[in-house]
């Protein structure tokens, strides 16, 4: 039994001085760990944190045009010499002091009557605090900073003089302006 | 994908943060609106001003004369003339009324009662007005002269697109 035994013995790899450090070593940084964790989990109190998003801009003033609502046309004179445009409305808001301004009626593709270029034609725009501008005189009016917006009263007018207006088609656009 | 960090990472929050400001620069805004006006206007004859004629008697016959009225065709029409009619309040004249419209440009249309020629004629569409001048006849059938009075007869025009 004894010649078995160190027969065995002689069969395990014996232990060197580097590898018994090494257990050493090992136990002591495995328990250290623990120790480590167990006092970080446990003790720490949880981190609240805030983040501020900025968000920066400037708006500058404008004006800006409502809803357009088409005038009508009626002809007068017998025969007829003269188109009377009526009843046409759009509202302004300005944010800040601006300038309104109208210019003459121009003639669309639809037109096939009698051209703008004969007679005289011309566009008139009014509001009761603005006043009256006409485009074929004092065509522009300052517009103060409103914030109710100002009801305008679209009209206008194609006299062709003693001649009469052919049958067609009659049809013109008159555009305004707001600038602030 | 590609991690900013670092200084690097700076950089471009930084260039994100410019860029927005940048876009949101005041700028003042202009506006337009458009307000249309549409019809539709048809061709039409119209008459102007109207020249009362005068009458005479010759015999038993007044004649009228020198009676007026411009017309106007925006579109090509038709002129016609009717028998005159006598204001009921006057001596009656039974027969022999009839009526005359004559322009220099267009020709002569007469009455139904009249003969001789067309009963009406073609206008053609034209910017100048046409001058038609009126002229008519009644013819007293009653027995005897035609006494002293008032007559007053109305001839119609009838212009047609």
């Amino acid at each position: 039994m004894k010649a078995v035994r160190k027969s065995n013995r002689t069969l395990t790899a014996p232990a060197t001085p580097m590898v018994r450090m090494a257990r050493i070593l090992g136990g002591g940084l495995l328990g250290t760990s623990l120790l480590l964790t167990s006092l970080l989990t446990g003790a720490k109190p949880a981190s609240a944190d805030t983040a501020v998003i900025p968000f920066g801009g400037s708006l500058a003033g404008g004006c800006f045009f409502g809803t357009v609502t088409a005038g009508s046309l009626t002809f007068t004179g017998s025969p007829p010499t003269t188109v009377n445009g009526s009843s046409g409305v759009t509202t302004l808001t300005c944010t800040a002091g601006g300038n309104l301004s109208v210019a003459a009626p121009v003639t669309t593709g639809q037109h096939t009557g009698t051209a703008s270029t004969s007679g005289t034609i011309s566009a008139t725009v009014t509001n009761t605090t603005l006043g009256t501008i006409n485009s074929g005189g004092t065509s522009s009016v300052a517009v103060s900073q409103n914030a109710t917006p100002y009801s305008l009263a679209v009209s206008m007018v194609h006299n062709n003089a003693s001649t009469p207006l052919a049958p067609g088609v009659y049809s013109y656009n008159v555009t305004l302006t707001a600038t602030p | 994908m590609k991690q900013f960090t670092g200084v690097n990472g700076f950089l471009y929050t930084a260039a994100l943060i410019v860029g927005g400001l940048t876009a949101l620069a005041p700028r003042a805004s202009a506006d337009t609106a458009t307000v249309p006006f549409s019809a539709a206007l048809g061709g039409g004859c119209f008459f102007g001003g109207v020249t009362a004629g005068t009458l005479a008697k010759s015999g038993k016959t007044l004649v009228g004369t020198g009676g007026g009225v411009p017309l106007t065709c925006t579109a090509g029409g038709n002129l016609s003339v009717a028998d005159p009619t006598q204001d009921p309040s006057n001596t009656k004249f039974a027969v022999g009324m009839t009526a005359t419209v004559t322009n220099s440009t267009l020709g002569t249309a007469l009455s139904p009662s009249a003969s001789g020629g067309a009963t009406s004629v073609v206008v053609p569409a034209r910017a100048t007005p046409y001058a038609l001048n009126v002229s008519m006849t009644a013819e007293y059938s009653n027995a005897g002269h035609i006494n002293n009075g008032t007559f007053i007869f109305r001839v119609t025009l009838t212009a047609t697109p």
